[in-house]
């Protein structure tokens, strides 16, 4: 099992299965420094054996039955002076962490050939892509430019109110005391200087916000009442924890399950959260899909045991 | 495709009570008192449309009730199209452990059969272990117990004890063994709680010399909560998921229980729970609890079974609970009669209400 430390879901994931009497678990965290004992590539075999620091613990890929991938990666430090350069050298740790790429992508690659639950090629989604295949599937999404170009940008958002939010993932940031908080933002007016390019989107008028996730053929959605908060208006991850936003389970119409479910199929994923916003006119418009998306949110406020349907999809693929 | 209709937010679930109705609010871990007869319209009229209930409660303040639901966020309009798409919430109550809880009780001479105890529950994943010294322990047998239990499957330690050793030897504790998460110092000069890495330590004056001080009913400890009002709905709020072991070694559902089911020592814990008495206690539910099947209060409050104010009835209301909830009055306010001024029990243990005398009663204290 392959996820990070401070992972929860993961460990109730585990949790489940042991009470299963289930199988032999090895957890391995993003945190964990990996070390290759060999990987060894003849004409007919081939081996692979990793350790895991500081637990010591031995893989033999072999001897795998299941792999079981929530999020994060294989790691190693650099703690390498190769050729006297030093390490500070921008080339040089480029270069080793290629080294590295290579190696644990490969291990990775032989774990998914497994049974597996979840897809480390597949942890992010094009952000862009997949708001082109969500439209292509027939979701509504909101009209969307990325550019650099001032006067690009002034008549898009001349026409309509428009959020601008990151291309990729959000992570933390901080310089001095300062803290940088990314997330949904307004647009109005264009920023005085030049800028890199941004994704913008139209704001989309809002009933209340659709959170779903999806494992394989099984599907929960929640429904997040954000609107009444300003706070949370834009980006319910503003948390508001003084009046939390009521999240309540939520049943999709079948046929938006058949279309979450068509997008996750063209997609080439099996798990994940979506974030759709449902609009006044009832129309769902799809945002994003985080492929390593968070579970307890869903689990806990709508009480769907989603890590003990997980563990049950493991180990009956395990018993078939 | 007006929003006429209104929809509960499925974290806010209405209890009734006899003299008034609470709505427990599940997320924002809060509730609110309502009048009975705002709960019994949330239950009954599901689904009929705000001007609906207008009409057919026209002697109900139905326009204060609805402002006071939409303000607090306990309920949202809703087009008659959308009320299907929010379902109840679903009342499951899991756990990926064999028990939840163990109390392990102690009283000289804790090492005796430490071993023992320590491999019996060794065999199971339990996430918390409480253990309870009703005698005052030297340093290094309390030592010993935490070394014991700190190399065992569980997550987290709780600890009872009297109060008799530094602070220097507490902190030391607290570092040594992070499982740690409460400690409880009794008998203590005075009262205060800090917070040392990841444990909570209270001092307190009170002296826990037995088994016996539990079971006690305060409104402090009520939970509102989704975990425990699911286990209150399906299982016994306290015994559920629960296996004790008291001072004599006896492996019992809660060391105050009189029925035991072997000794630790040659008895295992697997086979005390085949008896069909053990996990029998489990599922007795609040719901059917004489007295507190009328309280608002039965799914935040635990639910003691060895304390009870009738015996001969196992589903007797807990023996220390000062609440009345016929007339909605905690023993110490204005008003009180205990529930025996309010009714009688039968030769069962069953109370039966005297529903005349209630109303007279709440008609002095509350009004008509
Ligand atoms: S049943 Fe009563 S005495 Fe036993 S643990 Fe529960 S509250 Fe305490
Ligand atoms: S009557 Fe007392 S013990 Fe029963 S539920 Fe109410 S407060 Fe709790």
């Amino acid at each position: 099992m392959l996820g990070e430390e401070a992972d929860y879901s993961t460990d109730l994931v585990m949790e489940w299965l042991l009470y299963a009497n289930g199988p032999n678990l090895i957890r391995v965290n993003t945190e964990d420094e990996i070390t290759i004992n060999k990987i060894k590539l003849e004409a007919a075999s081939s081996q692979v054996s990793i350790a895991v620091l500081p637990k010591h613990e031995n893989i033999n890929l072999d001897e795998l039955d299941f792999y079981f991938y929530r999020r994060g990666s294989l790691r190693k430090k650099n703690p390498y002076h190769p050729l006297g350069f030093p390490l500070a050298d921008h080339n040089i740790r480029t270069f080793i962490n290629w080294e590295w790429k290579v190696c644990s992508e490969y291990i990775i690659d032989c774990l998914s050939h497994k049974n597996s639950w979840g897809n480390y090629r597949k942890r992010v989604v094009n952000k862009l892509a997949s708001l082109q295949l969500a439209a292509k599937i027939g979701f509504k999404i909101p009209n969307t430019l990325v550019t650099e170009d001032v006067e690009c940008l002034k008549s898009f958002i001349r026409t309509k109110a428009c959020i601008i939010k990151p291309l990729s993932d959000i992570i933390p940031i901080h310089h001095d005391d300062h803290f940088l908080h990314m997330g949904t933002k307004e647009m109005s007016a264009p920023p005085l200087q030049s800028f890199y390019p941004s994704l913008l989107q139209t704001r989309i008028a809002k009933w209340i916000e659709i959170r779903v996730f999806v494992s394989y053929d099984k599907l929960y959605a929640m429904a997040i009442f954000s609107q009444n908060n300003t706070k949370t208006e834009l980006d319910y991850r503003n948390y508001d924890r003084s009046k939390m936003n009521r999240m309540v389970p939520f049943e999709l119409p079948g046929k938006i399950k058949a279309m979450v479910h068509a997008f996750m199929q063209e997609a080439n994923v099996d798990t994940g959260s979506i974030d759709f916003i449902l609009s006044p006119e009832r129309e769902y418009v799809f945002l994003e899909i985080n492929p390593v998306g968070n579970i307890e949110m869903l689990s806990e406020n709508c009480n769907y045991y989603i890590e003990k349907h997980i563990a049950e999809q493991i180990l009956d693929q395990i018993n078939s | 495709m007006s929003e006429s209709h209104y929809q509960l937010f499925s974290c806010c679930v209405p209890v009734r009570g006899f003299a008034r109705s609470a709505i427990y609010d599940l997320q924002r871990k809060d509730y609110w008192f309502i009048p009975n007869d705002l709960c019994d319209l949330l239950i009954k009229e599901k689904g009929l449309p705000i001007s609906g209930i207008n009409e057919k409660y026209k002697h109900l303040d139905i326009e204060s009730y609805f402002n006071f639901l939409f303000e607090n966020e306990i309920c949202f309009p809703c087009r008659k199209e959308d009320l299907d798409r929010f379902p109840e919430l679903d009342l499951q109550w899991n756990i990926p452990f064999e028990f939840e809880t163990a109390i392990v009780d102690f009283n000289r001479e804790p090492l005796v059969r430490l071993k023992r105890i320590v491999s019996e529950l060794n065999k199971y994943a339990i996430p918390n272990i409480q253990i309870r010294f009703f005698e005052a322990v030297e340093e290094d047998q309390f030592k010993e117990v935490l070394i014991q239990f700190s190399d065992s499957n569980m997550k987290f330690l709780e600890l009872i004890v009297l109060n008799r050793f530094s602070q220097e030897f507490i902190d030391s504790m607290l570092h040594e063994f992070p499982k740690i998460r409460l400690l409880i110092l009794t008998n203590s000069t005075k009262r205060s709680r800090r917070d040392v890495e990841q444990a909570t330590v209270f001092e307190t004056t009170e002296h826990i010399t037995s088994h016996c001080q539990c079971g006690l009913i305060q409104q402090a400890q009520f939970a509102v909560e989704m975990r425990t009002y699911c286990e209150s709905r399906l299982h016994n709020s306290c015994l559920n998921a629960k296996v004790s072991i008291d001072v004599h070694g006896n492996i019992k559902n809660c060391p105050s229980m009189k029925e035991s089911f072997g000794n630790i020592c040659d008895t295992s814990i697997e086979q005390a729970l085949q008896h069909v008495n053990f996990k029998s206690m489990w599922s007795i539910k609040k719901d059917d609890i004489e007295v507190c099947k009328d309280c608002e209060f039965r799914h935040m409050c635990s639910d003691c079974r060895a304390y009870l104010k009738k015996e001969n009835n196992r589903c007797s209301q807990p023996e220390k609970c000062n609440y009345n909830p016929y007339i909605a009055k905690w023993k110490g306010e204005e008003g009180y009669v205990p529930i025996e001024h309010c009714g009688t029990y039968n030769n069962r243990g069953n109370y039966i209400p005297d529903l005349i005398k209630i109303k007279q009663i709440n008609m002095d204290l509350w009004g008509g």
